[in-house]
């Protein structure tokens, strides 16, 4: 593939670092800014900028460069390399992942685009193999569909995308606007009903089917209530949740 | 909206020149056929039909502020 995804502190940088790696030069490829850099306060809220560089027409000299220059790493040369060089190289030991989550955003990027999201902004977090991809647009409503459906299927997807490029395990949560947090409250607050309901009643309730995850938000919120018991009953995807009342 | 199944569907797939997509319209749904190399069978399709189910979650969600006619995606084989 002619085209790689580049981090940088500015774009600009981003931008350079990508020529470099592609063995070319500006006016050879086309350049797609994904995310403008930010320098941040005392380093608080910095945020590295991404460029797509896609190669106009040349012969695909990418992931030679980066095989190359991986193993470079591996083997403590002591030789003094150019210092632009060494800073492409540097970049390389993280750049599987960093490439997986360039990937991923990019995916969702393009798929935003296809659905008529232009105006569409990604935040990455990273805390080991969880990955959060924080997604910003006026049209968020779009992008979460009935019950977070159209959120959960293109974190679905973009899992598989980020694994496909990743050699380590990654968990992709995709999250728009907080939704997921305010869907953790409205489900801890079901819950609370649903067990009051089963209590008043004394029959068991049983939920509609949800994600892992989702049955997960509402067995903790449970857990602590002694007069009730949770048990998921089904396969994926129809699993879902029973109250039992305890006599 | 073929274009927004082949965004989905390529980098998901390990021949992605083999992605197909062709559309079947009538009256009253326009349906998508999907069709990729053998092998990638499994993978659009996924375990108990997962990534199918989310591709079409997407489609469905887009077609439907596109026009107002119902849309399917078949996968072929």
């Amino acid at each position: 593939m002619n085209q790689i995804t580049q981090t940088g502190t500015t774009t600009e940088e981003a931008i350079s670092a990508a020529l470099a790696k592609l063995e070319t030069t500006r006016d050879q490829v086309t350049i797609n800014v994904l995310t403008e850099g930010k320098k941040g306060f005392l380093g608080f809220g910095s945020k590295l900028a991404e460029v797509q560089v896609t190669l106009n027409e040349a012969p695909p000299v990418v992931q030679e460069a980066e095989t190359v220059s991986v193993e470079t790493v591996e083997t403590p040369t002591e030789e003094t390399i150019e210092p632009l060089q060494e800073k492409v190289v540097l970049k390389n030991v993280e750049s599987t992942l960093d490439e997986a989550v360039a990937e991923t955003k990019a995916y969702i990027t393009l798929i935003a685009k296809e659905m008529k999201i232009d105006d569409l902004t990604i935040h990455t977090e990273q805390n080991g193999k969880y990955v959060t991809l924080r997604l910003e647009s006026k049209k968020a409503a779009v992008l979460i569909g009935k019950r977070g459906q159209t959120l959960n299927a293109l974190q679905q997807l973009s899992q598989l995308v980020a694994n496909k490029y990743a050699n380590q395990f990654l968990m992709i949560q995709l999250d728009v606007e907080n939704y997921r947090e305010r869907r953790q409250e409205s489900l801890e607050q079901l819950a609370e009903r649903m067990a009051d309901k089963a209590i008043r009643t004394g029959k068991k309730v049983e939920f509609e089917p949800m994600p892992s995850y989702e049955r997960k938000v509402i067995h903790n919120a449970l857990s602590r209530r002694l007069d009730i018991e949770t048990v998921s009953i089904g396969t994926d995807p129809n699993r879902y949740l029973v109250i039992e009342p305890l006599k | 909206m073929k274009q927004l199944i082949e965004t989905i569907v390529k980098p998901l797939v390990d021949y992605p020149e083999e992605v197909r997509v062709e559309l079947d319209e009538n009256a009253n749904r326009i349906v998508y056929k999907l069709s990729v190399h053998a092998e990638d069978m499994g993978k659009v399709i996924g375990k108990q039909g997962r990534v199918a189910k989310a591709i079409r979650t997407i489609v469905y969600s887009a077609a439907s502020s596109h026009h107002k006619k119902k849309t399917y995606v078949d996968i072929l084989d």
